[in-house]
């Protein structure tokens, strides 16, 4: 409270702090050798505070009453030389002052499981995609983090939360004369991540996908190259995660849409003159964000400006219905209350407009059903490139592996697989979706934006989907 | 900031902590501060004090590791527990190297006073801002960017006796300026808050969204394709990890066995340079040992290699001093990047290309394919088509795939170097550069 009655003291009219701990542990092993075991304590505050009607934050790693006031009161300075250019004060949509204590579910203490039960495991993993000869280096991770926050601000609030997080995961490369080629497994990007505990790891039977990963890696050196192409392409749920992310998630951030990122993370096409007016995608295609989603990466009982978690719809058969808020940024399109979508990467960070869970709902189709129903097709997932413009439009992506479809049949194995749409234009073109069976709430571990930059962390549920007549192989076209 | 006896204090402190076979230290602290601006208003405004340490410590072969930010007595000696907990819990690494010991380092002149948050405030920084703000709005135009400042210092200290302490300063204006149709951009950094005047940023930024506005729709193709710096160094990025010496041992280098060979154009040279005037790095790396100047590329053809030291051992040659931090297996990344130029202006450029474009930055690069260093990407704030050695006007943009080696290989011409992304690179004329796809705008 010292923090928040100095704030005010100094002229703030309204002021948040967050006081955050952090502990994490990280293995790294790299062809049979221990490349890394890191144990990691952090521990810091952040002030945040409207002062003359604009915005300030200060942060500090010393917890000392001093270095409290001194912070709290650096942050009213700032908040006063914002001040000098502005056009208006700005108001915050109402929220109700919130007094809880909460915490992600863990069935099973990551921080409690030895290490060298993890280490080994890693280990054996790698051990066991080296036995294909082609491949060179085999690599794998574990990563387990604990966040307890505690938020308090001038209107009342007073919200701890403790958010375990575990990620695993391992790659291979396998290498030939003039190639290299990259297997992962579950996923790209160093492994699946959820808001869970321990039990993630034990779920994912690591060791037993090891050897399958390797041979695909090694099978792909000599695969033909995917042509380039118009086809139909039925993506993976792991894949399929990224491209929601990066072609639903990042355009409809408010922030983003008003402007306060066009220097760097960019814009949005997805302007407020679109909202319940943009056909987004097409029928089969329903999004929604979730910030209760058990097990999510994002899940939290509230966010870092202390509103209450909530679960709504961005796209609804293909219509664009709704936006990722904040309390300042929801009363530019006429709603009285944040969705809840204000996070900060630590206490070193001010809390932005990110992601939370976000997914692309199930539809009616197993995988079998929809490659049965696919003449000539592409079977294609996990992540190898990803990028997109700066108001996400145009996108290319690049997947590990790919699959000819043909006649209903999956077929052969092609390399280096890459499509490339125009956004609205892609999800309008999807005509199937699979069903809850196969459907998995992927975790995206690294979410970069803001200046200075901030990681977030997010699940994208998805069943693999397909979508009819994609530019495909572009990449690698003559 | 942390101070050289301050950060000597800590180092020898968790050194004494320490009971195990060795012990590498690492710390760090600073400030750093940065005011946000879009809309023509001040919207995010931040600063942040902090510290940090972490260590590598060993019992026998093995290897554990942990960090804290609280540098008191009872974390610090929480931190050395845990991290030979760590390593008593790890596999025996047969192959790791012993510490080193002392070293002499040449030092590097990196630190500005007048960058500190005691010369240089939040104050300062809005006035700056106002500045430019007032010049886009002259012109009409609406502006986004960020003034940041930093100052911090690092200390790298083994059991054996390393002592290695090196401080610094940085600072970047960077603005976006928007038209109905069009965007420009600009930015300038260095070492210190006086390294580039944010009037003059601002202005080129101004010109850029003028001179963007109405932009035409065009082919992707092929095109000869000036670079400014800013899409230079977003390219040049994708090459140094391909210069380490381990990644080549494990097939994963571009320069497999093509060292010594032509593998860009003769204009091409490349170096890593923490000596460089705009760069001022570090004098050491994370193994403790002096960093050695490379020639990656000379006149085009690949050189030199960044060695950890026991991928050097592995090859009987000396280790550059370019070891990664953290894990023990991930060899040596050559930094402080410096790509020589050469004396042509950008507008000499224009007058060589009969039909080509001209790209102000770009954006959201990945790899396609790491061997052949195939890269995509978009191009941003500001597209030009050049017809018979003229700008002819704006065009939208496009999204590329083209390799940063081809690239390098297709240099005909090239600027004086400026510090552009934490590199030091020139503006290129590039023949054949691969443009694929349209976007809307």
């Amino acid at each position: 409270m010292l923090a928040l009655d100095t704030a005010q003291a100094r002229g703030a009219s309204y002021a948040d702090v967050r006081i955050i701990r952090s502990l994490n542990e990280f293995i790294y092993v790299k062809n049979q050798k221990v490349g890394h075991i890191h144990h990691a304590e952090d521990l810091g505050f952040g002030v945040r505070v409207l002062a003359n009607g604009a915005w300030g934050y200060a942060c500090s790693g010393r917890l000392d009453r001093a270095e409290v006031e001194t912070v709290a009161a650096r942050a009213v300075e700032i908040a006063q030389a914002s001040a000098s250019l502005k056009q208006q004060d700005v108001v915050l949509a109402p929220e109700p002052p919130h007094v809880a204590v909460w915490e992600r579910p863990v069935a099973k203490d990551p921080f409690a499981v030895g290490l060298n039960e993890k280490v080994s495991l890693l280990l054996k993993c790698n051990q066991e995609m080296l036995k294909v000869s082609q491949v060179r280096v085999a690599e794998g991770i574990m990563d387990f983090g604990r966040e307890e926050q505690l938020f308090a601000s001038t209107e009342g609030s007073l919200i701890q939360q403790d958010l375990t997080q575990t990620g695993a995961g391992y790659w291979c490369t396998a290498v030939g004369e003039d190639d290299t080629q990259r297997r992962s497994y579950p996923m790209a990007f160093s492994g699946q991540y959820t808001g869970r505990g321990y039990e993630l790891v034990e779920e994912l039977e690591l060791l037993g996908h090891a050897q399958q990963t390797a041979e695909q890696a090694a099978a792909l050196l000599t695969a033909p190259q995917c042509e380039s192409g118009v086809k139909d392409i039925i993506i993976g749920g792991s894949q399929l995660c990224l491209q929601i992310h990066e072609s639903v998630g990042h355009p409809l951030e408010l922030d983003r849409v008003l402007g306060t990122e066009a220097n760097y993370a960019g814009t949005s096409f997805v302007t407020t003159d679109k909202l319940r007016q943009l056909r987004y995608g097409s029928e089969q295609v329903t999004i929604m964000a979730d910030t209760t989603l058990p097990g999510g990466l994002a899940t939290v009982a509230y966010d870092d400006e202390g509103v209450q978690a909530q679960r709504w719809p961005l796209i609804e058969r293909g219509l664009f219905v709704g936006y990722l808020t904040s309390r300042e940024t929801a009363p530019a399109i006429g709603e009285s209350r944040s969705r809840g979508a204000m996070r900060a990467d630590g206490w070193r960070r001010v809390p932005l407009v990110r992601m939370t869970n976000i997914s692309l709902m199930p539809g009616d189709w197993t995988l079998e059903a929809l490659i049965e129903d696919t003449k000539d097709g592409l079977y294609i997932d996990h992540t190898k490139s990803f990028s997109i413009d700066q108001r996400r439009v145009n996108f290319q992506f690049g997947t590990e592996i790919g699959w000819e479809v043909k006649n209903g049949k999956r077929t052969r194995l092609v390399k280096n697989p890459t499509y490339q749409g125009i956004t609205t234009q892609f999800w309008g073109s999807c005509d199937a979706v699979c069903n809850q069976d196969h459907w998995v709430p992927w975790g995206v571990n690294n979410c970069g934006k803001g200046e200075p930059g901030q990681s977030a962390q997010m699940s994208h549920g998805a069943a693999p989907a397909r979508f009819r007549q994609v530019k495909v192989g572009v990449a690698y076209a003559d | 900031m942390l101070t050289e006896e301050q950060a000597r204090e800590i180092c020898e402190k968790v050194i004494a902590a320490s009971e195990a076979d060795g012990i590498e230290v690492w710390v760090g602290g600073g400030d750093s501060a940065l005011t946000r601006f879009a809309e023509n208003i001040i919207h995010q405004n931040v600063a942040e004090s902090g510290q940090g340490a972490s260590v590598r410590v060993r019992a026998g072969k093995r290897l554990g590791g942990a960090s804290t930010n609280d540098l008191s007595d009872a974390s610090l000696q929480r931190m050395v527990a845990a991290a030979t907990e760590a390593a008593r819990l790890s596999e025996p690494d047969e192959e790791l190297m012993p510490l080193i010991g002392p070293q002499e380092y040449r030092p590097t002149d990196a630190f500005r006073q007048d960058t500190t948050f005691e010369a240089f405030t939040a104050e300062d920084r809005a006035a700056a801002v106002q500045q430019a703000v007032r010049a886009a709005q002259d012109s009409g135009l609406k502006c986004a960017g960020s003034f940041t400042q930093d100052a911090g210092a690092q200390a790298v200290a083994n059991s054996e006796g390393v002592l290695a302490y090196h401080a610094g300063t940085g600072a970047s204006f960077s603005i976006t300026t928007q038209a109905e149709d069009s965007t420009g951009w600009d930015n300038g950094e260095g070492l210190s808050v006086s390294d580039f005047d944010v009037r003059s940023v601002a202005q080129t930024a101004v010109r850029g969204a003028l001179r963007s506005r109405a932009p035409q729709d065009i082919e992707p193709r092929p095109y000869a394709t000036i670079l400014q710096p800013a899409a230079v160094a977003d390219m040049i990025a994708f090459l140094p990890g391909h210069f380490n010496a381990l990644a080549l041992d494990e097939g994963r280098s571009c320069l497999r066995d093509r060292l010594g060979e032509q593998i860009a154009s003769e204009l091409v040279t490349m170096r890593s340079d923490p000596w460089h005037p705009l760069h001022q790095g570090a004098p050491f790396g994370h193994e403790g040992l002096p960093r050695q100047p490379l020639t990656l590329i000379e006149k085009g053809v690949a050189r030199d290699l960044a060695y950890d030291r026991l991928t050097a051992s592995k090859h009987n040659t000396e280790p550059t001093g370019h070891g990664s931090g953290g894990s023990n297996t991930g060899g040596a990344l050559p930094w402080d990047i410096v790509v020589e130029g050469g004396s042509a202006s950008v507008e000499e450029m224009i007058a060589q290309v009969d039909h080509g474009l001209l790209v102000t930055r770009m954006w959201y690069l990945r790899t396609v394919d790491p061997l052949k260093v195939l890269v995509t990407g978009m191009t941003r704030d500001g597209l030009f088509l050049i017809e018979k050695g003229e700008v002819q006007g704006p065009v939208k943009n496009l999204r590329f795939n083209e390799s940063a080696l081809n690239m390098l290989k297709n240099v005909v011409a090239l600027s004086p170097s400026v510090r552009a992304f934490g590199l030091v690179v020139p503006a290129m004329l590039v023949e054949g550069f691969t443009f694929t796809s349209a976007t809307e705008f």
